[in-house]
């Protein structure tokens, strides 16, 4: 536990976050998988009751971890918190945008491969409204990955730059 | 006149003197100048490595509590400037 006290509450919170960005992603994903039977068009009632889950699990997991990091004190953001918030932000921004982008131009390939180049269905994922959805969701999770990434990047840059000083 | 063509890499750089001025005030701690200015300690860590430049808010506040002008405690560094007057 020695360790941690290099770490600040704010860099803390941001690592669980992230942890628990990744173990809802995984988690999600491995059961969509899992659901459709190796694909992502899953039946929509059983994913209502994973997203319930997830849901419950996320909550009791937030209560118990920011809990226990807030136990050492709570800390005030300052200028510099906010400041490296803000760069995190425009990363995630970015992200986001590229996800999206990334999304319909797929959505724009399958048309155009059928229309005009006689491609296979089978050659595409097949985006129906339900996949949209998990791949629209899968981009927002990068997204606030990103942004907890480039945070904690940011914060260690400079304690590092301490070190080697 | 000497003219370089190329830019500088890093314009403007605030240097500071914040860890002697803690020195010379009783040996003060970065959790206690972080408290008395109201920001984290990693915030003066960043500070003293010269790792951030401060509000102008924050740089009066650690002025002040020292007592001392704000160019007494943070320096503006032009490199331009510097390598302009420079002797040939």
């Amino acid at each position: 536990m020695n360790f941690l006290s290099n770490f600040s509450n704010r860099e803390l919170n941001i690592w669980a976050h992230l942890l628990i960005d990744v173990g809802v992603a995984a988690y999600y994903y491995s059961k969509v998988w899992a659901i459709s039977g190796g694909g992502l068009d899953a039946n929509l009632m059983e994913l209502v009751r994973v997203v319930v889950k997830i849901i419950i699990f996320t909550i009791v997991f937030a209560i118990i971890i920011f809990g226990a990091i807030n136990l050492r004190g709570e800390e005030k953001p300052d200028e510099r918190d906010y400041r490296i918030e803000a760069k995190a932000n425009n990363i995630a921004y970015v992200t986001l945008v590229i996800g999206v982008v990334l999304i319909m131009s797929q959505l724009f390939l399958n048309e155009l491969g059928m229309a005009y180049w006689n491609m296979d269905q089978d050659n595409f994922i097949t985006l129906t409204p339900v996949v949209i959805g998990h791949l629209l969701l899968g981009a927002l999770i990068l997204a606030s990955v990103a942004k907890s990434i480039s945070q904690l990047v940011l914060y260690r840059r400079d304690v590092l730059a301490v070190g080697n000083a | 006149m000497y003219w370089r063509w190329e830019m500088p890499k890093d314009p403007s750089l605030i240097t500071n003197v914040i860890r002697r001025l803690r020195f010379d005030n009783d040996e003060m701690t970065q959790e206690q100048l972080a408290k008395a200015v109201g920001v984290t300690r990693q915030t003066i860590l960043a500070l003293e490595a010269n790792r951030y430049t401060p509000s102008l808010d924050l740089a009066f506040r650690i002025a002040r509590l020292f007592d001392k002008n704000l160019e007494e405690v943070f320096c503006y560094q032009d490199h331009a400037t510097e390598s302009d007057s420079a002797p040939d």
